[in-house]
């Protein structure tokens, strides 16, 4: 576990080998060898990894379940993520559900929910039926809005993993860990984008997409199926009118009933055929002008994981491990998780 | 005299109910851990200066005891870090393995 450990801290710091082994006067060989578990360092080399990537040498000890099993989704060939970085995210994403399974397994490994099949759907050749398919294969409504996405998918067993990463490259990845469909989202992005940024993952994880079709085409695809997953076109010709002339106020309150973006309504208004290629443009070139295109004001409260919290509280108070233990997994301090636990002392 | 490496949630139990005090009358050295007693939001606030006030000794990790940590994970994964270090350091002193 210190192996996989240092190599995540290593990468958290954004510091290459080459770096960290300057600091603490071994060769970069020497970092290769502790982080692939070929070699040990003695306490005092400990030491000094632990000061330079501001940890402490406890920090080293976490638990690592070596029976983990994880398939990582690729990141976009031309991703704006740098190698190191592509790095952190996929260690990060080990770190994370190696305490989320750590709970699962005290628990006694049956508390998760069986995930629908990945993989397995179809393409039809059109993003709303698409996006229909995907609906019903986690069987919700095939229109209507969607609230509390994270947690409908939670309690499907598509794990989500809200990552710390101080970029806005980065906007999500999928993959699986034991089998379990996992989706890991960019905190730093806005509660609308997150959500379609959810549904474009998911479109990656449970579409079986042809072998032959190209990485850009593919993400074009899940981007579309995003858009009419979250608002489809029944809905937005329900809510908005078969026709419209222009992109007006009222619309914000469409966009906040179904949780997405007004570039993403507009869009959706344009495809369904409510309003046309130019109105469209319009929108988009005030949109711009008012800096939405980087910071589009949020309208709807962010969502957040729940289900890592309510195993580790649900352990504690079955006393199957210590408050203290449950801090540690969760990574919050110990006060928090007395507020959490107790009744009289919260 | 003899030492005792005791877990965390120990101490805190006397903590909280006001009466840390208790233990240090037996004929026994207290040691814990410096990270452990160091890190206070793993940990209630003001436990660490309670248990230094009432002689507390902080001891370092050895890198037997390092190791002993680390495998006692994979063996008992409810343990906190510091309540395996605290293991390790009495399982590595009394040579119980």
């Amino acid at each position: 576990m210190f192996s996989k450990n240092l190599k995540y801290y290593r990468l958290k710091n954004a510091l290459s080998k080459k770096e960290l082994a300057e600091h603490v006067g071994v060769s970069p060989m020497a970092i290769s060898n502790y982080e692939n578990g070929k070699r040990k360092p003695d306490m005092e080399l400990l030491k000094q990894m632990a000061m330079k990537l501001g940890v402490r040498v406890s920090d080293f000890l976490a638990i690592r379940n070596e029976k983990l099993m994880f398939c990582h989704g690729e990141f976009r060939k031309n991703s704006a993520l740098s190698v190191a970085q592509q790095e952190y995210v996929r260690e990060s994403v080990e770190e994370y559900f190696n305490r989320f399974m750590t709970i699962v397994e005290i628990l006694g490994g049956d508390v998760l929910p069986k995930a629908p099949d990945a993989a397995v759907l179809k393409l039809s050749g059109g993003s709303e039926d698409d996006a229909q398919s995907l609906r019903k294969h986690l069987n919700l409504a095939v229109d209507g809005p969607i609230d509390n996405l994270i947690d409908i998918l939670e309690n499907k067993g598509i794990l989500v993993y809200v990552c710390e990463i101080d970029t806005d490259k980065f906007s999500g990845m999928s993959g699986l860990v034991n089998g379990c469909p996992y989706i890991v989202i960019n905190k730093k992005m806005s509660p609308e984008r997150i959500r379609s940024t959810v549904v474009h993952e998911l479109a990656h994880l449970m579409f079986k997409w042809p072998n032959n079709l190209e990485y850009r085409k593919i993400e074009d695809l899940s981007t579309a199926v995003s858009g009419a997953f979250l608002f489809p076109k029944s809905d937005a010709i329900r809510e908005l009118g078969v026709h419209r002339t222009a992109v007006s106020k009222d619309m914000l309150l469409v966009a906040q009933e179904y949780g997405i973006s007004m570039y993403m309504l507009v869009k959706r208004a344009q495809l369904s055929g409510i309003i046309s290629a130019s109105v469209e443009k319009e929108f988009y070139i005030e949109a711009s002008k008012a800096g939405w295109r980087k910071n589009e004001p949020h309208r709807i409260q962010s969502e957040d994981p729940t289900l890592f919290k309510q195993f580790v509280y649900r352990a504690v108070n079955e006393h199957e491990i210590s408050m203290q233990r449950g801090a540690e997994l969760l990574r919050v301090p110990y006060d928090d998780m007395v507020s959490h636990c107790c009744f009289s002392r919260g | 005299m003899e030492h005792i490496s005791s877990d965390t949630n120990v101490w805190i139990d006397f903590f909280v109910i006001g009466r840390t005090e208790i233990p240090f009358h037996l004929p026994y050295i207290f040691i814990m851990n410096c990270d452990a007693l160091d890190d206070e939001l793993l940990s209630p606030s003001g436990l660490r200066e309670k248990l230094l006030q009432c002689g507390l000794i902080s001891v370092e990790l050895t890198i037997e005891q390092f190791g002993l940590a680390e495998e006692l994970g994979s063996r008992y994964p409810q343990l906190s870090i510091y309540d395996r270090i605290a293991l390790a350091i009495a399982l590595g002193s009394s040579g119980i393995r």
